[in-house]
């Protein structure tokens, strides 16, 4: 079914003035026009009778424009002693209807003389009141111009009453990008139940991520001290500890996936900080080893990227350069120069490596999380299925000197 | 090497206690923030394990507490959080490692025996003196290449010996640094494990200061 009404507000609301403004104007001008085409001939109608109550026929028939040129506008001239009318003159009696009540409408006008009242009709065309532009057509230009002039200006007042729409269009886009947490209370008031009715829902959404957060954690807690506690009693039974291994690796994976799926989406982090944290850390965490983490980066650079999640990101890509090179790791970021919208992150480090088929294992994106064991790729599993989540890519690539260098892009904040 | 075992669950923390004290340690085991806090301010250990969801206050609290009474122990936070935000929260605070629940024993082990071997200022992790020398990753003690089989006081007096060898371990540190905090001690129980220590190793490697201690001679022949 084809829609008659359009689907913007905008068009709604211009459709609903213009039509508005036609029936007014229409039905004001095709009254006008009728009562201004009436009395005009009534006048003339009045300069054909004399003083004596004669008809001037001669004079009639000087103006064709009015009596012969237009044959659908009917007259009669009823003096004491005679009736004058046009052709098609219909009589209704006396008086006849007002013009423009129905089919048939009528002026008329009494002029005294000395033989007594002359009575001037001045009839419209029959019909007329169902087709006034028709007839009211002298009228049509000015009609026009002010058609137009009152459509810029309806349309120009919709544009500006849209305008707080718009606005808060924007408002939601900043929240989205992460520029901003809440839609401002600043609205105008038939905007501001909206705006109050997102934030709430904003908050509440937050706060059972929030519970949810938490009760992963408290998951994490209660299940991995027994565990732990259990892998301590078992370690001398081989089988066993093995079981125990592998519910270690199920809880794992399956927390960091809860971990991940429950993250906050409105970021906003500074990286420069971020990586300075998990460096340190990474260095303390291989405190046994000779190991220098290079980081080369601007200072104000921020990502669209949870801050949680970008420390595991950081966490799992450096911790695991760091397990495999030789004594060097490099991290570097950087805009990216063709498109300002992402940031390319570089972690190389001097290790051995690995081979292009496994390289191709580890960066297929169909590999999930539960099908990579430990080392090189649960860690870089992790990292591919939160660089997803933010729509942001990796890839893999051997370094000049061998070793590894991992490339991940992911979405620059921008504004504020 | 005396640790401070900070861990309130009632499975897991005694097992992790028998687990150490079998690798040699002296344990002293808290179970909640509160003694955490007060034991670590007060007594003197080679390392803290420290749980950090703890009844009393949360182990980032304790670990302030210790740092703000400027007590460098340094620190090993065991704990089931292993988001990396945590990790760098835990460094943040003051922690040296970080060991994430599930563990492997051998890991932990191997941890703590490297923080308290950085702590003196080693950076290898074998020590040497004359003919003796201390594998720390292992624990293990060699005499002339030959593995030396030593109880477990006997092998936290020399670790401390070793691990400050050339300087003057007062008796009364010695003596807090081999006992658990609820041993009964006699005064006398020092000379009797030093003495048992010189009939395994030679008489001349381990000197008596008089008055102050014992010191393990550097420039042994």
């Amino acid at each position: 079914m084809r829609r008659l009404i359009p689907r913007s507000l905008q068009g709604r609301l211009l459709a609903i003035t213009a039509i508005a403004i036609a029936i007014a104007l229409l039905g004001r001008f095709a009254a006008n026009g009728f009562d201004r085409r009436l009395s005009t001939e009534l006048s003339l109608l009045a300069s054909a009778v004399d003083a004596d109550g004669r008809v001037d026929e001669k004079r009639l028939r000087r103006n064709p424009t009015h009596f012969e040129g237009w044959p659908d506008w009917q007259w009669q001239i009823r003096t004491p002693n005679r009736t004058v009318s046009s052709a098609r003159f219909r009589d209704v009696g006396w008086p006849p209807p007002p013009p423009n009540a129905g089919p048939y409408g009528a002026r008329t006008r009494t002029i005294q003389t000395k033989r007594g009242p002359v009575e001037l009709v001045a009839a419209q065309p029959f019909g007329a009141h169902r087709e006034p532009m028709v007839f009211a057509a002298p009228s049509f230009d000015m009609f026009m111009f002010l058609v137009i002039v009152i459509g810029i200006a309806s349309f120009i007042q919709i544009r500006l009453g849209l305008r707080p729409l718009r606005r808060l269009r924007g408002e939601l886009a900043a929240i989205r990008d992460g520029r901003a947490e809440r839609l401002s209370e600043d609205q105008v008031s038939e905007l501001l139940p909206l705006a109050k009715e997102f934030n709430a829902l904003a908050a509440t959404n937050e706060a059972a991520l929030a519970a949810a957060r938490l009760s992963a954690a408290n998951l994490a807690h209660a299940l991995k001290t027994p565990v732990a506690t259990l892998a301590l009693d078992l370690r001398d039974n081989p089988p066993a500890a093995a079981q125990v291994e592998r519910i270690q690796a199920t809880i794992r994976h399956h927390l960091t996936r809860a971990r991940m799926q429950t993250g906050q989406r409105r970021p906003f982090t500074l990286l420069l900080p971020a990586i300075s944290g998990v460096v340190d850390a990474v260095i303390r965490l291989h405190g046994e080893r000779k190991l220098t983490i290079e980081t080369e980066l601007p200072m104000d650079l921020r990502l669209a990227v949870d801050s949680q999640d970008l420390d595991e990101l950081l966490g799992n890509l450096i911790d695991n350069a760091a397990r495999y090179a030789a004594s060097r790791v490099v991290v570097r970021a950087q805009q990216e120069t063709g498109d300002p919208r992402w940031v390319q992150l570089t972690i190389t480090d001097d290790g051995p490596g690995i081979s292009a088929e496994e390289r191709q294992r580890i960066g297929q994106p169909g590999l999930r999380l539960d099908e990579s064991g430990p080392g090189h790729g649960f860690g870089l599993a992790i990292v591919r299925e939160l660089t997803a989540l933010y729509g942001g890519s990796i890839s893999l690539n051997g370094a000049d000197g061998g070793g590894l260098t991992v490339q991940v892009s992911l979405p620059a904040a921008h504004g504020v | 090497m005396r640790i401070l075992l900070v861990e309130d669950d009632c499975d897991l923390g005694p097992a992790i206690a028998r687990a150490l004290r079998a690798e040699q340690f002296a344990v002293d085991h808290a179970t909640n923030g509160i003694d955490a806090a007060h034991l670590g301010e007060t007594e003197h250990y080679h390392a803290a394990v420290l749980d950090l969801g703890l009844p009393g206050q949360d182990g980032f609290a304790v670990l302030r507490q210790w740092r703000d009474a400027d007590r460098a122990l340094p620190v090993l936070i065991l704990t089931a959080r292993d988001a990396w935000s945590d990790k760098v929260a835990g460094f943040k605070a003051g922690a040296d490692d970080y060991l994430v629940k599930p563990f492997r024993l051998e890991e932990l082990v191997m941890r703590l025996r490297a923080l308290v071997r950085r702590a003196a200022g080693h950076a290898r992790p074998r020590l040497e003196c004359g003919p003796l020398a201390f594998e720390t990753q292992t624990g293990q003690f060699e005499l002339d290449g030959l593995p030396l089989r030593l109880t477990a006081l006997e092998w936290r007096v020399l670790s401390q010996l070793m691990l400050h060898r050339g300087t003057v371990i007062e008796r009364l540190d010695l003596l807090e640094r081999v006992y658990e905090g609820d041993a009964e001690v006699d005064s006398n129980s020092l000379e009797v494990i030093v003495g048992r220590l010189r009939k395994k190793i030679g008489a001349t490697l381990i000197e008596t200061v008089r008055g102050r201690g014992y010191r393990l001679a550097l420039d042994h022949p």
